[in-house]
């Protein structure tokens, strides 16, 4: 909506002042001489015309159109309250009649802002010689008025168009020189038209940026002499080729009549070279080689290659360098003879051209990539290039010398090199194939991975408890006897039983003590053997064991003495007195 | 009609995963992605598994729905990190996206984020296990051998150990700190848990974002940048 709006009103002044525009052309004068200019002013007056266009000038069919210059001013006036501001641009052409006669200046046409405006076409009529001065004359036009006293311009303001040499073989060098040369007084100069050179390739040395005289004596006379072009013309083709004019527009300052015309006055004159013609000559035919690529001029030729040794079928650089005087530019690349196991690439040309003292020099260098498709060495063989001296006017054929380079491991990338791999696009890659089953796969393992460390921890616990338990086998007597009781107290039973059952009943009860007395021995670190039985008592009650179970033991003991020494006992009885051995152990 | 509806989902219910699956790459193969996802969702609910991820990513990458694209890229490299296919595609995608946030990641970082996910979680977790299990084994026998050979395994078995160790934890970190993928096409973040909010960011599908607070039907995400701000549930997942 507001943008609606918006571009409404940007439109709008457009509207408005787009009827207040005014289009407008006049000439200073409608009478003139032949060689006589008449000023064309085109004017546009409105408002926000900023941005207009150049107009288009209508066919001028007899004229010849010399400058073209525009101006633009600005007038902001305050009418009524309202402020008003008035831009006028003028665009301003010199013209020269062609012929003489009543002649007409076509209507101009503008387009501005979808209007298109147009002017009332203009008549001029031409006069042998002078005209009539202007009736009035603008003020952007330079002063006119009828030379009086008619000065041969002839001789003192001279536009120059000259060349070293007017018969050249094609490919053969000029140079031209266009300048201009004066000895009057002068307000205005201008350059109207430059000389065409077509036909030829031109190689620019010099061009004038200002006017910039140089005082200079020719003939005895001295001129001011301003050089605006210098150029190296190369002609394409045979023939008979022309070299444009030059023509300069120029106002001169007339003396002044008398003392009341101070400052003098100015007329404009244009003055204009001759045409030169050069003659270009075909290149002989005869005895032209073959390997001749265009150069006219005296050369030279070099090669090189900027590495001696390729890795990986990487390209090798040579360089063709042909340096000398001539056409440079217009060689053409020189044929390399075709090297067994290598591909040449087209070469990449750089050229350098300087001119001194009006000979075009310089260099130009063919860079052939070349890329190795075997390995080994490879030898580059002569490259040949022929050229044609203008001056001796005839063939010369010039060669480099030979090159080797060694190429390693060329197939590497043989393939990508000549098949030429080329990423056209990228996309995802394409879904995985179908498959049998489908498992679910677990993002984290399960709560079984503990077990692990329990079992970790374990066999390290293990580990650190046994390495004690050796420890203090060997250290503690005590805790190693207390240890070995259970086993002894196994064996020795085992013998108490082997005795009983062959009843040997005197081994059997000299074994019965032993096994008590053995396992409290072991139990408890005491040295049984040594003791004697009041000794063993008080050990056995520092060793805080119950008082009935010492008695009771103290009862065995003294009941084995006793059938000990008295024989002729039972079975029975031994195998009560066996079991009873038992209980004392349990007790223990 | 109806009984014909019913009896096709039952049947449909009863196909196994890797049937689904199978139907699946028939419909991506013609061109069918919007069948391919259904089929593939359906196996999902009953599997978990990186092909099958992989491939329904690919299947809303063909319907540009770049945000579920990465979402299940994602869950299959969490599972396959190693998988060429999966790593490019998801790289794929992310080119693909509206939003392009540049962090600027140290190289180191990016190493390191390189090593901690080259093994998955479930691999991490298995080889810390066994080396941990090798490792008291290695311990036992040099303190009870006192032979130096089992120190210097162990040493070594214990470096290796932390380093995987390091590896889950990663993992873990990551698997707990609400990764989340924005699937709707372009969601408005409010400054605040409800319409009123002022609007201060646009975020466009496929954007990654933790999710660092929920209320009711508002999350506060964060973009990887640090920006961030609350949006409406539907329009991100969750990945893990």
């Amino acid at each position: 909506m507001w943008k609606k709006i918006g571009k409404f009103l940007i439109l709008l002044p457009a509207f408005i002042f787009a009827g207040e525009l005014n289009f407008d052309a006049s000439v200073n004068r409608t009478e003139v001489g032949l060689n006589e200019a008449v000023i064309l002013t085109v004017s546009v007056i409105g408002e926000n015309i900023g941005r207009v266009p150049s107009p288009q000038l209508p066919d001028l069919p007899d004229f010849d159109i010399g400058g073209t210059s525009s101006s633009q001013s600005t007038n902001i006036q305050l009418i009524n309250g309202k402020l008003t501001q008035q831009q006028t641009i003028q665009f301003i052409y010199t013209l020269y009649p062609k012929k003489i006669g009543s002649l007409t200046v076509g209507s101009c046409k503008l387009e501005f802002k979808g209007a298109t405006y147009e002017t009332q076409p203009i008549e001029i009529t031409v006069v042998e010689g002078k005209a009539k001065p202007p009736p009035q004359q603008p003020p952007s036009a330079p002063d006119m008025t009828p030379s009086e006293p008619s000065v041969p311009i002839k001789e003192d303001l001279k536009s120059v168009v000259s060349v070293n040499r007017k018969d050249v073989y094609v490919g053969e060098y000029l140079i031209v020189e266009c300048a201009v040369y004066n000895r009057l007084r002068i307000g205005n100069l201008g350059v109207a038209e430059m000389p065409t050179f077509s036909g030829f390739w031109i190689e620019p040395i010099f061009d004038a940026k200002a006017w910039d005289f140089r005082r200079k004596s020719i003939q005895g006379k001295s001129y001011d002499v301003c050089l605006l072009k210098k150029a190296a013309l190369f002609p394409m083709s045979a023939g008979r080729q022309t070299i444009g004019s030059m023509k300069i527009d120029a106002s001169l300052i007339q003396p002044p009549r008398d003392f009341f015309d101070f400052f003098g006055r100015s007329k404009r004159v244009r003055i204009e070279s001759d045409p030169l013609h050069i003659n270009v000559k075909p290149l002989p035919m005869e005895g032209k080689p073959a390997e001749f690529t265009g150069g006219v001029g005296t050369f030279s030729i070099d090669a090189s290659v900027d590495r001696t040794t390729s890795e990986a079928a990487e390209p090798i650089n040579l360089i063709v360098k042909i340096s000398g005087t001539g056409n440079i530019r217009l060689i053409e690349k020189p044929t390399i003879p075709t090297i067994p196991g290598v591909k040449i690439l087209a070469p990449e040309t750089k050229d350098d051209v300087r001119t001194v003292d009006n000979r075009v020099k310089g260099s130009k260098e063919f860079h052939y990539p070349l890329i190795p498709q075997t390995d080994g060495e490879h030898l580059i063989p002569q490259i040949e290039m022929a050229y044609f001296n203008p001056q001796e006017k005839k063939y010369h054929l010039i060669r480099t010398k030979e090159l080797k380079f060694t190429a390693t491991r060329t197939s590497a990338t043989e393939v990508a090199q000549t098949s030429g791999i080329k990423v056209l696009g990228t996309d995802i890659h394409y879904i995985k194939p179908n498959i049998a089953q489908l498992k679910s796969q677990n993002i984290s393992a399960g709560w079984w991975i503990i077990i692990f460390y329990i079992g970790s921890v374990i066999v390290i616990a293990t580990s650190v408890l046994y390495n004690r338990h050796q420890a203090r086998l060997l250290t503690d007597q005590a805790y190693a006897r207390k240890l070995r009781a259970n086993s002894l107290l196994r064996k020795r039973l085992r013998e108490a039983e082997g005795y009983l059952k062959k009843n040997n009943e005197k081994e059997f009860y000299a074994s019965l003590p032993k096994i008590i007395l053995g396992y409290v021995g072991d139990q408890y670190n005491l040295d049984i053997g040594a003791l004697t039985k009041g000794q063993l008592i008080e050990e056995l009650h520092a060793k805080k064991i119950k008082k009935e179970i010492v008695d009771r033991i103290m009862e065995f003991l003294n009941q084995c003495d006793i059938v000990r020494f008295s024989p002729g006992m039972e079975g029975q009885e031994l195998k009560e007195l066996y079991k009873k051995t038992k209980d004392i152990l349990k007790e223990l | 009609m109806n009984i014909i509806i019913t009896l096709f989902a039952t049947v449909q219910l009863t196909l196994t995963p890797a049937e689904l699956y199978n139907e699946g790459n028939r419909h991506y193969e013609a061109g069918n992605y919007y069948d391919a996802i259904d089929a593939y969702e359906e196996a999902i609910k009953q599997v978990t598994n990186a092909q099958l991820f992989y491939n329904i990513g690919n299947s809303y990458f063909k319907v540009s729905k770049i945000g579920k694209a990465i979402l299940n890229y994602r869950r299959a490299r969490s599972l396959r990190p190693r998988d060429v296919d999966i790593n490019h595609n998801l790289m794929f995608a992310r080119n693909y996206r509206v939003d392009k946030i540049q962090i600027a990641q140290s190289p180191i970082a990016n190493i390191l984020s390189r090593i901690f996910h080259y093994l998955s979680l479930y691999e991490a977790q298995f080889l810390c296990t066994i080396l941990f299990l090798l490792n008291a084994i290695s311990v036992s026998l040099y303190v009870i051998k006192r032979r130096n050979l089992f120190g210097y395994i162990a040493i070594i078995g214990v470096l290796f150990c932390v380093i995987f160790f390091v590896n889950w934890q990663i993992w873990i970190h990551e698997l707990t700190s609400h990764h989340a993928v924005i699937i709707a096409p372009e969601v408005k973040a409010l400054s605040g848990p409800g319409e009123d909010y002022k609007e201060i960011l646009v975020i466009h599908d496929g954007s990654e974002v933790f999710i660092r607070e929920e209320r009711g039907d508002y999350t506060l995400i964060q973009l990887p940048g640090g920006m961030g701000g609350w949006i409406t549930r539907e329009a991100l997942e969750e990945i893990y």
